[in-house]
């Protein structure tokens, strides 16, 4: 099997990684699986599009704009997801409000942009060699912004007092209220930052991937995937789940035919399930 | 000044009250309890002193600040210090982490919360055997103390316990209670205790509430109450 196959998959396998991350940042103080996460990728995807495909703009400024966006996004989307869930009560409303706010940003971009699909060159146009396979540098730059996404998130939750706070929020809201956490504020905080992770990650992936206005369940589901062969709420399991299904799917693809890509993840997903049901690195969560 | 006043508060739960124009009252120094049956509106008080219920009616102060719009996480930094029902310490934090949340608001004065961690140790001694493990494994009754020493992290000026002694042997609950009196007497902390053992809690507190049905049925001196024949009635829920 060729090597360009394994790179391949690896970077697939770095930008699901990514998408469960910043599914994973939302899970933490909320325990709620934002299935709304994957339209911060189509953001990413269709500012790209807009500002260096069709504006031309230097990458610095849409950069900038970027981030303004996805922060902007987050916001409505903390907004969309826990409105509904603090006023209802119920036990399962973010799941209904996650898909609600999942429709509206898709039909929102399916608006904004008919027939297009989102594609644009890449940042730097070069590619490195490795023992005759290839890894282009755009590849390279996801790869490494998941590396240090997993590194920062990780690092903040087990080292700093806010991130214990965090771990702390998903476990009881109210105590960490009564401690003096300002629980809502951090809660706004993980989506704002989840979005952004997701945002740039779109916005990096797309040259290589090519990415349609209403692909954000798409990748939703892939990141859910991932982060469920993975353990939810783990970091760790997030990158782990991520590679898993992107060098399964690259492997697969190339040897059975592309449709069969697809299946092999949710046949990993549904033998994880059997054999692990929290996942790889996942612990027991206690009903709430 | 740092006295509580809790004027005509009624919370309601979709359409039933849970608290009925309740008002009490506890002065700097005072150690009060709060006693009822249950469903008489005990922890609906201190829920909503808290900041975690939003009440209809009524406004609660805080020395002379009125604090009924203020969010939950910003009172316990001007000194309102709550232990919850059932303890509700982070099972998966170690002893000692449960100890830093308490001291979030004070996060800034790092050797002052480093001073406060060690003053708890000193205080309960089991707490430190097991400052490395996580929470969750300890005991009822060490999680209790370790609950108490949470609360007391962020040094509040006012500390509200609910139930301290559910679950507890009894032995652990007079030693738990022995802290408490402790606390009250060495440290001058202001204690609004909730207690299903009335004759306990009247034993320690200077004063003492009887809540039913979300309303002061009776209120004075414990010494008085001890033997007053209506408070045993109000516990059993006999309704007039």
């Amino acid at each position: 099997m060729s090597l360009q196959i394994w790179i391949d998959g690896l970077f697939a396998g770095s930008v699901f990684a990514i998408i469960a991350l910043s599914m994973t940042i939302v899970y933490q103080p909320t325990r709620i699986m934002n299935f709304a996460q994957g339209e911060g990728f189509v953001l990413g995807a269709a500012l790209g599009y807009q500002m260096l495909g069709v504006w031309k703009w230097p990458l610095i400024q849409s950069v900038v704009v970027l981030i303004l966006a996805a922060i902007l996004m987050g916001f409505i989307m903390e907004r969309m997801v826990m409105l509904p869930v603090q006023l209802s009560g119920s036990k399962f409303a973010w799941i209904i409000a996650t898909l609600a706010a999942a429709m509206i940003f898709q039909s929102a971009f399916n608006i904004k942009y008919v027939n297009v699909t989102f594609s644009y060159f890449d940042i730097i146009e070069k590619d490195i060699p490795i023992f005759g396979a290839k890894l282009s540098i755009q590849k390279l730059l996801v790869i490494l912004l998941m590396l240090l996404i997993f590194v920062i998130n990780d690092q903040f939750l087990k080292r700093t007092l806010w991130g214990r706070s965090i771990r702390a929020i998903a476990h009881n809201p109210d105590t960490s209220t009564i401690l003096g956490i300002p629980t809502r504020p951090v809660i706004k905080l993980a989506f704002i930052t989840g979005t952004i992770v997701i945002a740039l990650v779109g916005f990096l992936a797309t040259p290589v991937i090519i990415v349609a206005p209403a692909a954000g369940l798409f990748f939703t589901i892939q990141g859910f995937t991932a982060a469920i062969i993975g353990g939810v709420g783990s970091p760790k399991g997030a990158v782990i789940g991520g590679l898993i299904i992107g060098m399964l799917d690259s492997v697969v693809r190339s040897w059975l035919g592309g449709t069969w890509g697809l299946f092999s993840t949710f046949f990993a997903l549904a033998v994880i399930l059997v054999l692990k049901p929290n996942g790889l690195f996942g612990k027991r969560v206690e009903g709430r | 000044m740092s006295d509580l006043r809790i004027e005509g508060l009624t919370v309601t739960y979709g359409g039933a009250k849970a608290l009925d124009n309740l008002s009490i009252e506890v002065k700097t120094g005072e150690f009060v309890a709060l006693l009822g049956a249950n469903g008489a509106g005990k922890t609906t008080t201190l829920r909503a002193t808290s900041g975690l219920m939003r009440p209809a009616a009524g406004k609660v102060f805080f020395g002379d600040q009125d604090i009924s719009k203020l969010p939950g996480h910003k009172r316990t930094a001007i000194g309102i210090g709550h232990v919850p029902e059932g303890r509700q310490i982070f099972p998966d934090h170690s002893v000692e982490e449960n100890l830093q949340l308490g001291s979030f608001v004070r996060r800034k004065h790092r050797t002052e919360t480093a001073q406060s961690v060690e003053d708890m140790y000193d205080l309960f001694p089991r707490l430190k055997e097991r400052q490395k493990q996580a929470a969750g494994t300890l005991s009822g009754g060490e999680a209790q103390m370790l609950a108490i020493a949470r609360a007391l992290m962020s040094r509040p000026k006012i500390l509200m316990l609910d139930e301290p002694s559910l679950g507890l042997a009894p032995q652990l609950v007079l030693e738990l209670f022995k802290y408490l009196k402790r606390l009250h007497a060495e440290q001058g902390l202001t204690i609004l205790l909730v207690e299903q053992q009335a004759r306990l809690a009247l034993q320690l507190a200077q004063r003492a509430y009887i809540l039913e049905r979300g309303a002061v049925k009776i209120e004075g001196n414990s010494k008085d109450l001890i033997n007053d024949p209506r408070v045993a009635e109000a516990y059993l829920g006999k309704a007039s």
